[in-house]
């Protein structure tokens, strides 16, 4: 080995006007066999290599690249991790591999590079975590709806325990005096006139409404109008039985519904966080109603006054009393993955067809193969590994139900339809199944 | 045995782990200490498929989420691309898909795989299933964790396959 470099290659430094710490270059010839060796590949860390190693290592490293393409490559770190460029330069029938030592220019620029993508990361980590936040703070509102609403329903059920629940059958004029009686002391505290009406002339008995259904759903309504009332006004309120339902009209003082609200009503789901305190009674009042198969609506209005009517349908199902069923899971195809503990039993008994299968990786293919229409999974200690199984199953597109059951709420991303609380509740594992008419 | 050599350049954003990807393709090894790569890192490795001896010669070129010109003379002559994603931040997926038609406009159609890596930090993924899904329609996806291993020599003996 000479420390002296060809004289093409010291031409090329020249005309190129390069220069580093420590420059070396390897000879070959058109077969890429190596036939010299110059400069300072010690330097390089490269001298310890046989002939035979440094013709592979940079065989390697030009595969693919063209001895006449006249670009360096600049800023590669070769297997032994020495930083350089490297230039390929055609000399007649030969050529040579010229390598400059880039290792301090590489650090330097590594040290900055390394700083602006640790705060970029950072910045990222921040992005994501306020993200977080911000549904943590979303879903907490939405929990705290949720609550409101019960408080709505709790506190109306509260006022019609200090009265004795009416005998049935009720006539409507009967009704009006007992909705009267009961709100007539919230009324005289709060000093809001109340004026009720009973519209329509049958006063025939409401034999078919539950006696907390007819006198609640009209306590309910009205005296959250009366609450939301200044000392001085006065609430009205209509009630009226038609020919099969039993409707309660309430103008409610409360700031106007906006269109979004209004729809979430018609469409009886739950408001968006942070909804006014008429939306909230009305999803209340209407989730109560709908337990009596009734509705709430709410007319068009342009004021801020808002006239809502709550009717409960007076059919035989309002009074329908669903005793303990069986749960039937009948043409149900279910698909047990993991430990099943005394599942399947319990699901073939109730009427599905039932199969287990490990929890591993190899399942992965069978049940996107299979397609079955519905996949129990049961975390366990293998959390970690089931959150993966699933996140493949999804990715590899499997489209069927997939349920988590387990004794604690899982943490973190997962991907599954439904997670139900363990034991194993039949009629909640139903709900979340697909309807058998929809199974394949 | 005859042996080839293929070059196979990695691609990807910044941090998504292709560097810790090759250190456990070659060494088996895994450092969870983040040290970013400048310009281009050479490795290689012996792999055996079919009975046939392969070399991969491994460029871990440094991640960023578009490619200039330096970075696209490091595609010349690949014989096969491994893009990454990191799958615990999505917009890192934009970016390999964005940087595999950069590659392919510069290359052409050469085979690639997608690596969806860090897997073994699931409860941390935005990417979603279904983005994989759709990926997968035209690309080979592997989730990955270069943590664990996961999914790491499957994705390269994939890729080798479709390079030999």
């Amino acid at each position: 080995m000479s420390a002296e470099l060809p004289q093409a290659v010291a031409r090329f430094i020249e005309r190129q006007g390069l220069t580093a710490p420590a420059m070396a270059s390897v000879s070959f010839d058109p077969e890429f066999k190596l036939i010299g060796r110059n400069g300072a590949l010690d330097q390089l860390g490269l001298a310890s290599l046989s002939d035979a190693e440094l013709e592979v290592l940079l065989r390697d490293v030009c595969l693919g690249l063209s001895k006449l393409h006249g670009a360096p490559i600049a800023e590669i770190t070769l297997p032994n991790l020495t930083a350089c460029e490297l230039h390929l330069i055609a000399e007649n029938d030969r050529f040579h591999t010229l390598i400059l030592d880039r290792r301090d220019q590489v650090e330097g620029v590594r040290v900055l590079q390394q700083a602006a993508q640790e705060n970029d990361l950072k910045a990222q980590d921040r992005a994501k975590q306020l993200r977080a936040a911000r549904a943590a703070i979303k879903q907490l509102s939405q929990e705290r709806d949720a609550l409101k609403v019960e408080l709505l329903r709790a506190s109306a059920r509260l006022s019609l325990l200090a009265f004795a629940p009416p005998e049935a059958p009720l006539r409507p004029d009967a009704l009006k005096a007992k909705v009267l009686a009961v709100l007539a002391p919230l009324a005289l505290r709060l000093h809001v006139r109340l004026e009720m009406t009973q519209a329509g002339a049958s006063n025939a008995p409401l034999h078919e409404l539950t006696a907390e259904m007819a006198l609640g759903v009209p306590v309910f309504a009205i005296r959250q109008a009366m609450l939301r009332a200044k000392a001085g006004d006065t609430v009205r309120a209509t009630i009226k039985c038609s020919a099969d339902v039993l409707q309660v009209t309430v103008v409610d003082q409360a700031q106007a519904l906006s269109e979004s609200e209004r729809r979430c009503i018609w469409e009886s789901q739950a408001p968006e966080p942070a909804a006014g305190e008429l939306a909230l009674t009305l999803y209340a009042l209407g989730s109560w109603c709908r337990e009596g198969k009734g509705r709430v609506t709410v007319p068009q209005t342009n004021d801020s006054t808002i006239t809502l009517i709550a009717s409960v349908p007076r059919e035989p199902e309002v009074t329908e009393r669903i005793g303990p069923k069986r749960v039937s899971l009948h043409g149900q195809r279910i698909v047990i993955l993991g430990e099943a503990e005394g599942w399947a039993e319990r699901l073939v008994d109730a009427g599905a067809q039932v199969q287990s299968l490990a929890l591993s990786e190899s399942t992965i293919g069978v049940l996107v193969a299979e397609a079955p229409p519905a996949v129990l999974i049961r975390p366990g200690t293998a959390g970690a590994l089931a959150k993966r199984l699933v996140f493949k199953l999804r990715a590899h597109g499997y489209a069927g139900v997939i349920i988590a059951i387990s004794v604690n709420a899982p943490s973190g991303a997962a991907w599954w339809d439904h997670w139900l609380l363990e034991p194993l509740d039949l009629s909640a594992l139903r709900q979340a199944l697909p309807a058998p008419a929809e199974q394949k | 045995m005859i042996e080839k050599t293929r070059k196979i350049c990695m691609l990807g954003d910044f941090a998504v782990g292709k560097t810790s990807l090759v250190a456990r393709f070659v060494t088996h090894a895994f450092s969870d200490k983040y040290l970013t790569t400048v310009g281009v890192k050479i490795d290689t490795r012996l792999i055996s498929i079919d009975e046939q001896s392969i070399k991969l010669v491994l460029w871990d070129i440094a991640g960023k989420n578009a490619l200039d010109g330096v970075k696209l003379s490091y595609l010349r002559g690949a014989h096969g691309l491994i893009l990454v994603a990191d799958g615990t931040r999505e917009a890192t997926l934009k970016s390999a898909l964005f940087l595999l038609n950069q590659a392919r406009t510069e290359i052409g159609s050469v085979p690639a795989v997608l690596m969806a890596n860090k897997f073994d930090r699931i409860d941390d993924w935005e990417i979603t299933p279904n983005a994989l899904t759709e990926v997968r329609k035209s690309l080979s996806v592997f989730e990955s964790s270069a943590s664990t291993g996961e999914g790491v020599d499957a994705a390269f003996s994939s890729l080798t396959r479709r390079v030999l």
